[in-house]
């Protein structure tokens, strides 16, 4: 609302921020990990005294190098850039809240580019001592750029005391911010290890090539058996929202689930058959199979992270949208044209509604929604009249709790309502066919319950209403749903539509 | 004036007085601008090194070399941005934010070129045979990404310091916006270019003399310190140019309206004639300490000309809030000072191994 989007509706700002942050994170989180497994390996390498180990790390550090410098580093950039384009208020707020972090986080980076360099350049050329030293260092710097860019990310699902205090140190230190950086740490092992299968199976052969299988698949055994607790003790830190959202509450996050839960089985299925089993026929291929596995897990993961904060950006102080938590309840009924400084219209008038509903939709939800392959809702309002989508508008914390209110005033809401039917059906209905159209009870249950009600004995719109057999009785309950239930919108229909829609349900009940 | 104050963004409150990011921000831009000045004169005299290394050798091991110190300067060109990216943001987050949306997909695919340069770079540097014709089209083609990261980062700079120019947005809500419009854009950038050079030029020239020893250096020596010293000239016409179209009443102050910020420009003029002349003498030493110290005058004139720019809209500067950061700010420097520390020992160790 504060400031200008980058506005690309038809791949939409999620989607961009989704596949930049995913590709990043697989291979940041490598550049973490793969520093120990270096270090470790060629240590390895030096104890059993075997050249082709030491000839290994050092082949792996130049695909490290070419990964972690050039893609990890810019892909990074690519991230600030990117949320400051889609979210600028929330980067904004997170830049001037944590900017000595991220000044740190930049230091550790400094050094991380140092000791990369010297690690790679030097190998064979200085004392073994020295260039294990130097190895200890990188990892630690790319370590503790972890610890402080994933205080951050914490911070933004659970900001915990931070809200009443707003002070550094607890934002930092916030409820998830232990389980979350211990989870990381592991996955950042287990991706070291996927890697490492890689780089081993595509320059070795035979009995090495098994050797160093072994390896890698002992350094993946040992993260999961990190990784899964730790993803439990993360799970147990979840906002109880997020929890409800994986029970079931979140389309997204259930999907994201299923195909994290799937990704870690097959990951395990393959580090059991291929590893433990048939060591011998493990070789690029199946490494790429593995890796595709666990970059799946990952990515699954980060959906679920991001949708479990929905409605908000930062947890219980800004929402997607922009607008602070606190800022709210003074805006929400005002004009939401008036109040954005990045609008074109200022006032609705019957000649521009449906630019003024784009304008809106751009502002409230763009954040999350696009015109195009994700979460388009436009897809689900094809078969929705205008007033349907009005009312849904209007009643968007009911439906879910990851969404948040409408901000605007009443001819706002009808402006968005009109810039979604037009988007969809190319034309505005004709506003006098409707209201004479018929009265069916089944169609009107469809139009105005059944977004979040079913036609079934075990819904509460059944199970509630058990003693009311009047029609007039039910109409009363029609005429104050907002007043029963905060999160329900008020009836909007017209006085027939609610008494046929009262009968209709008094009649399925009493057929249940 | 209103309506442009109504659409700048509220700024966010900053940890720690205004002053203190303003000086860290100068302080990196300054090592940003050196490394940057390395890394793109090391990737046009690479390319020159190709092609010129058709027919003569001493070209090419030259462009070989460079090839092998490209990728290095890439890296600390880039993370010494991130530094003074990071502090402009603090205090002048709003207008920046603004200036790069209007730019959006420009902007965004510089990390996309950027990446595809920066792999250009290593397979040129990893490459120790192959074909020299590949190798001087992929110089051409790096020396080209890193010119044109210069030309989007200079649009979104001078763009942030026009809010009059932000109504494009509506016309250009997808990003594909590029601030041509603005007249101070192209000279700022011609400036910036020759400023590069001679900043990479010297820093060939101390290279050479190093690497190569006293009599296999002359050459690159000279080529170096021409470059420079051309170079050093060559900004001086989009220097006045770029003074002359400023606004009014910004020449004003660098134009006898205030005597200090006179007597900078005026050093920054000279600064410049005496480093390109030290440079064509082949006085290195002492034509690399006056760019030294004119860059200094030259990122603070920088930072006058931007405070400048935004004075009308100094009601939507940061100011401090009520939690202070002032502790943590100071750990940051602690961290900074031994992570500093830290580095040097590395490289001081290996190069003493490297060495016996």
């Amino acid at each position: 609302m504060n400031y200008p989007v980058w506005y690309i509706p038809l791949i939409g700002g999620p989607l961009i921020i989704a596949f930049v942050a995913i590709v990043h994170v697989v291979v940041s989180h490598f550049a973490v990990g793969g520093g120990l497994w270096l270090v470790l390996t060629e240590k390895k390498g030096y104890r059993e005294n075997k050249d082709y180990i030491v000839d290994y790390v050092k082949k792996h550090a130049k695909f490290f190098l070419l990964l972690t410098m050039v893609f990890s580093a810019l892909t990074g950039v690519g991230i600030w850039f990117t949320i400051a384009l889609i979210h600028p208020d929330a980067t904004s707020h997170l830049i001037h809240t944590f900017v000595f972090g991220w000044a740190i986080e930049w230091v550790l980076f400094v050094i991380e580019i140092v000791a990369a360099f010297l690690y790679f350049y030097n190998f064979g050329k200085i004392s073994k001592k020295l260039h294990l030293l130097i190895g200890w260092i990188y990892f630690f710097a790319a370590w503790g750029s972890l610890l402080v860019i994933n205080a951050i990310l914490a911070f933004m699902l659970t900001p915990g005391k931070w809200i009443a205090t707003q002070n550094f140190w607890d934002g930092i230190f916030n409820p998830s911010y232990l389980s979350s950086t211990a989870f990381r740490t592991f996955l950042c092992f287990a991706l070291a290890g996927s890697y490492g299968l890689m780089t081993a199976t595509r320059k070795f052969k035979g009995e090495q090539k098994n050797e160093l299988v072994k390896y890698n698949g002992k350094w993946i055994f040992w993260s999961l058996a990190g990784l899964i607790p730790s993803a439990f003790w993360y799970y147990s830190t979840f906002p109880k929202q997020a929890m409800e959202g994986l029970a079931g509450s979140s389309a997204i996050m259930v999907s994201s689930l299923w195909h994290l839960i799937i990704s870690l089985g097959l990951f395990i299925l393959f580090l059991i058959f291929l590893y433990l089993w048939k060591t011998n026929k493990f070789g690029f291929k199946s490494s790429i199979a593995m890796f595709l596995t666990i970059f799946v897990f990952f990515g699954a993961f980060e959906f679920i992270r991001e949708a479990g904060r929905k409605p908000y950006i930062i947890k219980d102080y800004m929402y997607s949208t922009g607008i602070r938590v606190a800022d709210f309840d003074q805006i929400k009924d005002k004009s939401i044209l008036q109040n954005a400084k990045w609008t074109e219209i200022k006032e609705v008038t019957p000649d521009n509604a449906v630019k003024a509903g784009g304008e809106i939709f751009r502002i409230q939800c763009y954040a999350c929604h696009s015109l195009g392959i994700k979460n388009n809702i436009n897809k689900k309002m094809a078969d929705w009249d205008l007033k349907k989508i009005k009312r849904i508008v209007g009643s968007l914390k009911g439906i879910t709790p990851f969404m948040t209110e409408f901000v605007g005033n009443e001819i706002e809401k009808d402006a968005l309502a009109k810039w979604f039917y037009w988007e969809v059906h190319g034309e505005l209905p004709q506003e006098e066919v409707e209201e004479g159209g018929a009265l069916d009870g089944p169609a009107l249950f469809e139009s105005f319950c059944s977004d979040c009600h079913e036609n079934s004995p075990d819904d509460p719109l059944f199970l509630k209403t058990t003693n009311i057999t009047e029609i007039d009785g039910m109409m009363d309950i029609l005429s104050k749903l907002d007043e029963l239930n905060e999160d329900m919108p008020p009836f909007e229909g017209s006085d027939k539509e609610k008494k046929v829609l009262a009968e209709y349900i008094i009649k399925s009940r009493s057929k249940k | 004036m209103n309506n442009l104050i109504n659409i700048i963004p509220n700024p966010d409150p900053l940890p720690v007085a205004a002053g203190w990011f303003q000086f860290l921000s100068h302080f990196t831009y300054y090592f940003h601008l050196i490394s940057v000045g390395i890394m793109f004169t090391i990737a046009i005299s690479m390319t020159v090194g190709y092609f010129k290394g058709k027919s003569d050798d001493n070209w090419l091991s030259f462009g070989k070399d460079m090839a092998h110190l490209l990728p290095f300067t890439i890296a600390f060109a880039i993370n010494l941005g991130v530094a003074p990216l990071l502090f402009i943001q603090v205090i002048h987050g709003n207008f920046f934010y603004t200036a790069s949306t209007l730019i959006g997909t420009n902007w965004i695919l510089l990390v996309v070129i950027l990446i595809l340069g920066y792999y250009a770079a290593y397979w040129i540097s990893f490459r120790e045979s192959g074909k020299h014709g590949t190798k001087k089209y992929l110089g051409l083609f790096v020396s080209i990404v890193l010119a044109w990261t210069g030309f989007i980062l200079v649009n979104v700079n001078t763009l942030a310091l026009r809010p009059s120019l932000w109504k494009e947005y509506f016309a250009h809500m997808g990003g594909f916006h590029l601030n041509t419009g603005d007249p101070t854009m192209i000279p700022r950038y011609t400036f910036y270019l020759f400023l590069l050079l001679a900043i990479g030029g010297l820093f060939i020239t101390v290279y050479s003399k190093f690497k190569y020893g006293k009599e296999k250096s002359k050459p690159w020596i000279a080529y170096g310190a021409s470059l420079a010293g051309y170079s050093c000239f060559l900004t001086l016409p989009s220097f006045i140019y770029y003074m002359r179209i400023l606004p009014h009443n910004i020449r004003e102050v660098f134009l006898t309206g205030d005597a200090i910020w006179t007597i900078v420009s005026v050093f920054c003029f000279f600064g410049l004639i005496i480093a390109g002349y030290l440079s064509l003498q082949r006085r290195i030493i002492p034509a690399s300490v006056v760019m030294g110290l004119n860059m200094v005058i030259f990122v603070i004139m920088r930072g006058k000309v931007r405070s400048l720019f935004l004075e009308p809209f100094s009601e939507k500067f940061s100011i401090v809030g009520t939690n202070t950061q002032y502790p943590v700010m100071a750990l940051f420097l602690v961290i900074l000072a031994a992570g500093l520390a830290l580095i040097f020992w590395m490289l001081w160790k290996t190069h003493k191994e490297l060495k016996s």
